[in-house]
Order: C-alpha cells, then structure tokens, then sequence
C-alpha cells in the first residue's frame, strides 16, 4: 500500500514540477509546499527501503491461500462470493474496453479537464485561460481555474509523449480504481486477517454503480478519492499504534496533495479534525493516543492550510474573483440559517438529501450505526478500535455533507441543481463503508453459532 | 374480519397494464374522450401507492391478531405476473433507449420503474409473510417494552443475510440499469458535441484567427451556444457570444466574421431570425458595409461568411 501511495504522490509532484516549467508567476508557498513535499517524498521512499529490506516476517497472519479459505464457507456465502467476482471481473473489463475504444465525450471533461490539456499542448498558460471568457455573456473568468490542474496535466503528458494508443487517458482513472481496490484490500486483510474478507470487499467496489462508471469518465472524483482513501488508511494505520512515522507522513501528504485534484471541498476538515480526536476519546487506554492524535491535527492543518493557499493565491492573482477558505459572510444567509432552525427547515433539508444520495444512504448511516451497536469485543482489540474509527469517521462525513446541503439550500436559488454532484462528490465514503460490512457479517454468523448451541 | 376483502387490493396492479393499452389504443384515438386518459393516468400513478399501504396494513393487522388467515395464493400469481410485465418493460428500455417502450404499450418509463418497485415490495411481502409478521411482532413489541436495543438486535440477527443480500443485489440492479446507457454514450455518440454537428466540422475549416459569433446561451442549442464546450473543438478561433451587442468590429481591425446560423428542424428556431436584421440591430453598423460572400449549407446548420468592405 505504500509504494503505490508513494507512485500517486510521485505523480502529484511530477505535475506540480510541469506547472512550474508552464507558468511564469506562482505564490511563494507554492515554493515552500513543493519544497515541504520533496523532503517527504524522499524520506518515505528511502524509509521504504529499509523496511524492505529488513523483511520483518508478519506475525500471527493468516497464510492459508484464497481458495482453501473460500471452500470452508457455507453454500449460501460461496454462491455469493462467485456471483460477486464474477461482475467485479465484466465490469473491469468493460473499464479497460472502454478505455482504448471511446473518445473524452464527457461534459465537464470537454469543457474542463482535458480542454485544458489541450489547450495547453497549443501553447497557452493556465494564466492565459481567464482572457477566454472576454466575449461570453457570463463573463466567469474563474472557470478555467475553478479546479486546480493535477488530472489536465496528466492528460498532457499523454498528449506531449505520443502514447495515447499505447496508454490513452482513460487508462489515468482504470488505474487509480485498480490502485484504490489494491490498497482496499491490503487494508482490509490488515484489520480482519482473513484473505477472503479482504478479496471480496474489493470486488465490491467494482459493483458498486458510481465507482464503475466513474472508471469510464474522465472526471476528478476518482482521483480525488483515492488519495483521500489511501491517506485515511495510512493514518488508521498510525492511530492505532501499528505503524510509525512513515505512514503518518505519507497519509498526510497525501490528503493535502489532493487539494491538487479538486480544491472547494474541504473534506480534510472532518479527516485532520474530528476523526483523531473522536478516535482518542474512545481509546483512552492506548498508551500515547493524545500525542498520536494532537500530531496529526497540527501537521494535516499546517500542510493543507499551505497547500490551500498556494492554489487560491494562483487564482486571485490571475482573475477578478476572490477566494477565500470560508466564504460564509453575508448577513443575509446568516439569517436565513438561524430562521430555517426554528420553521422546521430540517425537514425540508433531510428530504432533499435522502433524495439525491437515495440507496447510497442505507450504506452511510445504516452500516456504521450497526457496527456501533453490534461490534462489542467480538474482535481483537486493534480490528474493534478500527471499526468503530471507520464508523466515526463515516458520521462525520456524512454530518458535514448534510451542514453542506443545509448551507447551499439557505445561501443559494440554485441549490436544487446540486443534487448530481452532491452525490458525485461524496463517492469516496463508500468504500470506507465496504469495511465494516465483512465485519459484520463475521459478529453476525458468530452469534448465530452461538444461538444454534 | 376477513383477509380476502382487503386482499382485493392486491388486484389493483394486475388491472394497470390493461389500462395504459386501453389508454393507448382506443382512447388517445378519440379526441372527445381525452379527459378520460388524463384519469387514467392519475389512477395508475396512485395505484402503486395504495397497494404498498394495502400489504403494509395487512400485515399490521394480522400481527395484531384482527385478520385470521394469510393472503390466498393466487395473489401470489397473479403479482407476479404484472411484475413480470413492468420488467420486460424495463429491460426492453435499457436494452433499447429510455421510453422506447411508449410507443406500442402507453407506458412511460418512469411509471414502469414505479411499478416495478411496488411490485417487488408487495411480492417480497407476500413470500415472507409469516416472518414479516413475526418481525413487526416483535418490533412493536419493544417499542411498548423500551428494551429497543437488545430486541433491535435479536431481529437484526435473524433478518441479517436477507438484508445484506438485498443490499448488494440492489446495486447490481442499478448497475445492470446503468452500464447500457453508459456504454452507448461513450461507443455511439462518443462525439455528440464534436463531428456530430456539422457546423463545429465547417468552424474547423476557417482560418485560426477568425471571429464566431455563436447562438445565445439558451437550452434549444445546449451545446452550440456554450462557449467552453465549443472551444474544445475550435479553439485558436475567437468565440463571441450572439448576445453581446456592443462588441465593436472597428476595434478589431477584422477583414471577415462568421455567422453561426442553426436550424433546429423539430421546433422550427432558427437564430438569428434575419441576418440583415441582426447586424443592424446587435452590431449597430452600417448594413452596407458588408458583403455576403459564401453560405455553407449543411444538413443541419449553415455558415455564413460575412466580409467587410
């Protein structure tokens, strides 16, 4: 899980070292965050090394090979299983089918993402992008920039090498589903111990219809959540004391490094805040548990509060719109806010968010809630503490998603167009969500043992 | 109470498909009777309703011990007959195109999909009566006993592999409805906004430093008239928008300007409604000052080349 982390974090600093070969002016803390993120490219890389070198043998795993594993399960589970391998495999072949046979032919994608590849193979600037809108009756220069570069970038790089027959763009997003459903099921042979678990939770992002279509659409999302994703494992790692140093720093570079991907969700906020505190709270007994978490507060804000402002400095300099990190100011939607608490507003808010996340809702809120109530010491103590961090951290996204909603639908006259990309944007919780589910089902099969006794 | 007269609302779906075909093809046929498909269509779109609130309260019933008896078999058939209907439907709609079935059954598709859902909720209903009773059995049973939690968990437990298998067959479902769609999107019509529009073909022609004035933004030319999505495809070229009037062509010192003109052939808009009148009106420059030099006409769309004087 780490070298592929250490290949996409590569991959990020590769296209902010072409962004600064492209432009001439860029923020000094653009300077110091590339400075900030080489030192720890190397310093994991080299760290890295040495483990690998060391090859420590894991302790008390479980080494019996996937197949032996899955002919003790029960008729029913291996019915299942089969069923859902077989449409994780059609469905990553029809990923890489579509990949070398389609053209960008998504809307954002033509307007955006590879437009901006494009162009830039023509020779223009990023800074040059805001001189398009002159003659539009819009008049948004901010377009352009409204994302930060990291997928067009890749496109261009495709582009400049003539590869495109060999490895065509849409092969960038097939490999980062491929990299997300890996370290998904690294992660989760970690918590459970069990290969079997671990193989079909990863054959069960494939299922799922956002992250299988999103493997065909030249989008950020995908990207976006991957190193969210990854940077989230890495620090679950470190919380609970099995890893040290090098996961901490990588995780947090990674998670700053996808404001480089997509820059106006905050998301970091729920991660770098409430998970470490929230995680310390209920594991008081760990030894040094408050210095875990206070680290990771302190070095997440530090990085992303630099990263941030390198992109937003980049676009206020180059267009006529400022961007702030918090843009709640206005009197007026402060007000709406406070009313909408007392004219039952939430009502209103909960429907409208039911309706666009719909089945994923049963994944976000059903599933940890379960997992809370029902997961007491069936595990390890490790795998426990895990579950519930998961969950914990599922909460928070959600709470913040639906804070989200409630602002827009109080702030804006648009909100009801935001639905698609509500729940577009929010893709990434539900692989964390994946987890907890074989953990269910082993609490669940064990106290029916139980019972049948 | 009996159970067989509440189960005559089990009846209600079997009699929908019926009446979209009878909507279909006598109905809509006879202009005087009009008002009577607009019913039609009302009670159909309630009928999903009432059937689901129907089982729901049957159950409820018969878990407090007001009804007898379960519901009778035939029921069973029947449901699953008009299911099997709403699911050819669907099918034929993914495989085809949305509302692809309209045409020769009256059913839209969205009535189809509300069907389907109804359907599968009232047939998983009547497969698992017993333990769906037994369920909400216990369930108000520990709402009224406050032990919520334990109890929660007892039925949790004996229900987990049928909700867990729910779960993940019902996004097999989506992705089964999805990928069809998708796939044709990004195989068939990969280049819906590029060479499908003859005109973005012409603009390619011209030179690299001339003007396009395109269609205002509006929704009868979503893709035309949307400067970021027409850029992709003609990018060294100036875009302007058709609504800006008070661009002025004597700055630019430009020879020649080309005119975007679409013909939408299926609502009849056309833009600009007149060429003369829009120099005069949107430019605010002399008339004669220009000279109608070529007109491409293509299937769809025309350009014209406009060269000044």
């Amino acid at each position: 899980m780490k070298i592929i982390a250490i290949l996409l974090y590569f991959s990020a600093l590769y296209t902010k070292y072409m962004f600064s070969s492209i432009e001439d002016y860029y923020p000094p803390s653009f300077w110091i965050s590339a400075i900030i993120h080489a030192s720890i490219l190397i310093y994991s890389a080299i760290n890295l090394l040495k483990e690998k070198l060391q090859n420590k043998p894991a302790t008390g795993s479980d080494n019996r090979s996937l197949f032996t594993l899955f002919k003790s399960q029960p008729k029913s589970i291996k019915i299942i299983a089969t069923l859902i391998v077989a449409i994780a495999a059609t469905v990553f072949y029809l990923q890489f089918y579509i990949a070398y046979n389609r053209q960008t032919s998504d809307w954002d994608s033509v307007a955006l993402y590879d437009a901006r590849a494009r162009y830039i193979e023509l020779g223009y600037k990023f800074s040059d992008f805001p001189k398009f809108s002159e003659y539009d009756i819009t008049g948004n220069d901010r377009y352009y920039l409204l994302h930060p570069p990291h997928t067009s970038l890749l496109h261009s790089v495709i582009y400049k090498s003539n590869i495109s027959d060999i490895f065509p763009t849409g092969m960038i997003y097939v490999v980062h589903m491929l990299a997300l459903a890996i370290s998904l099921y690294i992660f989760s042979k970690e918590v459970y111990n069990n290969k079997f678990y671990a193989f079909i939770t990863a054959c069960l992002l494939y299922i799922s219809p956002d992250f299988a279509l999103m493997g065909m659409t030249d989008y950020t999302n995908l990207p976006y959540s991957t190193f969210i994703l990854i940077g989230v494992f890495l620090l679950l790692k470190y919380m609970s004391g099995r890893e040290k140093t090098t996961s901490l720093v990588l995780g947090i570079a990674l998670i700053s490094q996808s404001l480089w991907i997509r820059a106006i969700e905050p998301v970091w906020f729920p991660i770098f805040i409430m998970f470490p505190i929230a995680y310390a709270i209920f594991n008081k007994e760990m030894p040094r548990v408050w210095m875990r978490a206070f680290s990771v507060i302190t070095l997440g804000l530090a990085l992303t509060a630099i990263d941030q402002n390198s992109w937003n400095t980049f676009v206020t300099t180059n267009t006529t719109h400022a961007v702030s990190l918090f843009s709640i100011s206005t009197p007026e939607t402060l007000g709406n806010m406070l009313i909408g608490m007392f004219t039952g507003t939430y009502l209103y808010v909960t429907t409208y968010f039911i309706l666009s996340l719909k089945s994923r809702l049963v994944w976000y809120v059903i599933l940890p809630l379960l997992t809370i109530s029902m997961i007491a010491s069936k595990f390890p103590k490790k795998t426990n503490s895990t579950l519930r961090s998961v969950s914990i951290i599922i909460f928070s996204l959600v709470l913040y998603y639906y804070s989200g909603a409630y602002y827009t639908i109080a702030s804006t006259t648009w909100w009801a167009s935001v639905k698609d990309s509500l729940a577009r944007s929010s893709i990434y919780i539900y692989p964390l969500s994946l987890i907890l589910l074989p953990g269910l089902m082993i609490s669940l099969n064990d106290e029916n043992k139980k019972k049948k006794q | 109470m009996n159970t067989r007269i509440i189960s005559l609302v089990y009846l209600l779906p079997s009699l929908t498909p019926a009446l979209y075909l009878l909507r279909k093809y006598l109905i809509d046929s006879d202009l005087n009777r009009l008002h009577l498909s607009g019913v039609i269509i009302r009670f159909n779109t309630l009928v999903p309703l009432i059937t689901v609130s129907g089982a729901l309260l049957t159950i409820y019933l018969i878990s407090k011990n007001r009804l007898k008896s379960y519901h009778p078999s035939w029921i069973i058939n029947i449901n699953l007959i008009t299911f099997f209907f709403y699911f050819a439907i669907f099918t034929l709609n993914i495989t085809k195109y949305p509302n692809y079935s309209y045409t020769f059954t009256g059913v839209p598709y969205e009535h189809a999909l509300l069907h389907l859902f109804a359907n599968s909720i009232l047939l998983f209903t009547l497969f698992t009566q017993a333990k769906f009773i037994e369920f909400t059995q216990n369930f108000t049973d520990t709402i009224f006993k406050r032990n919520l939690v334990k109890e929660l968990k007892k039925d949790i437990l004996r229900y987990s592999r049928i909700i867990f298998l729910a779960l993940i067959l019902f996004q097999i479902i989506e992705l089964y409805a999805k990928i069809p769609f998708f796939m044709r999107l990004k195989l068939d019509e990969g280049s819906i906004f590029g060479s499908k529009y003859e005109v973005v073909e012409e603009i390619k022609k011209l030179p690299n430093d001339s003007v396009i004035v395109h269609p205002p933004q509006s929704s009868d030319w979503p893709a035309l008239s949307n400067q970021v999505i027409l850029r992709y495809y003609t990018i060294p070229r100036l875009l302007v928008s058709g609504e800006i009037s008070k661009l002025s062509y004597e700055d630019e010192n430009l020879s020649e300007f080309y005119l975007i003109r679409t013909t939408n052939q299926s609502n009849n808009k056309t833009w600009p409604h007149s060429v003369e009148d829009w120099i005069l009106d949107q430019l605010d420059t002399d008339p004669e000052a220009f000279e109608q030099t070529t007109i491409w006409e293509t299937e769809y769309d025309q350009i014209i080349q406009i060269k000044k004087i």
